[in-house]
């Protein structure tokens, strides 16, 4: 009797539901950098809205990677639905607390993931998820470092003109040197 | 031509029906409710988990008449499932049975493709 779960992807039905919720995942953070920008963009903060609109073509890249490993793989890539974008916030500083926020659920995300492959001895999968993992840490180091411009620079007086103007700035050095 | 249901290896086999395969065609086939519906795996994993994300307790404690029956309609089959709580519960059986040989008709490959090789 032919192995017809093995016929068209070496995929697990369990690996491939993850991988396209994360797909999906991807999908509503670009959505959400989409909104912050804006945001930023209606409330005067220029460079910052800029900032996010990279995050969120870089989020969108994100799901691309995924959704093409999927489809490499022969299994069944689905194309997400995003529906009820925050579209508002509290204050400036809300927006990069929020922006932390999801950076470090994706990466608690990608962690459970590479965890599931292990588990399932999915090699292909968990080595493919290296390089997300290892972007993580850039992703989240940047929103880290955004809102620490708050507590550095300080809201007050021309403080927020000069955090939005820093902001775009942000690098991350892959050296122990730095 | 499509074997009959009889001379297809079959998966599984409760009360309620049974769950045959073709391997000429790579289909699996459902009998089920007095009725045989062909489904490519993918179509097959779709029905059995549309049929595992009913919620039956709810479904049976719901005192509206209409919360007697469900609906089930898949992308790939173009059999519209009108199910009884009694025969969701059936079905629900008929499928995980089903599944689980899949699972270890997989597995017995795993072990046995080295050795063929």
């Amino acid at each position: 009797m032919k192995d017809l779960l093995r016929l068209r992807t070496s995929l697990s039905e369990t690996i491939e539901q993850i991988l396209n919720d994360q797909i999906k995942m991807e999908a509503e953070a670009s959505a959400m950098y989409l909104a912050m920008s804006s945001w930023c963009d209606r409330n005067g903060f220029d460079y910052s809205a800029g900032y996010f609109k990279k995050q969120s073509d870089e989020e969108r890249e994100h799901m691309l990677r995924l959704f093409k490993f999927v489809s490499d793989m022969g299994g069944r890539a689905v194309s997400p639905s995003v529906s009820g974008t925050q579209m508002e916030f509290e204050s400036f500083r809300s927006v990069f607390e929020q922006a932390l926020q999801q950076e470090i659920a994706v990466t608690q995300s990608f962690n459970r993931m590479a965890d599931k492959c292990q588990k399932e001895k999915d090699y292909v999968t968990f080595t493919f998820l290296q390089w997300f993992l290892k972007e993580q840490i850039e992703e989240e180091y940047v929103a880290r470092r955004a809102l620490e411009l708050f507590e550095v620079i300080g809201e007050e007086g021309t403080g927020l003109y000069e955090i939005d103007k820093r902001v775009p700035k942000i690098t991350y050095e892959d050296t122990y040197e730095d | 031509m499509m074997h009959t249901a009889t001379q297809l290896p079959e998966i599984y086999t409760s009360e309620a029906g049974a769950v045959y395969q073709c391997d000429r065609h790579n289909r699996l086939m459902l009998s089920f409710a007095g009725e045989l519906t062909m489904l490519k795996l993918d179509a097959f994993l779709r029905l059995k988990h549309a049929v595992d994300s009913i919620d039956l307790a709810a479904m049976a404690s719901n005192p509206d008449r209409s919360s007697d029956f469900s609906i089930i309609t898949l992308c790939g089959c173009d059999r519209c499932f009108v199910l009884t709580l009694t025969e969701l519960h059936t079905l629900k059986e008929l499928l995980a049975g089903a599944k689980f040989v899949l699972e270890l008709n997989r597995m017995l490959h795993e072990c046995l493709a080295p050795s063929i090789v």
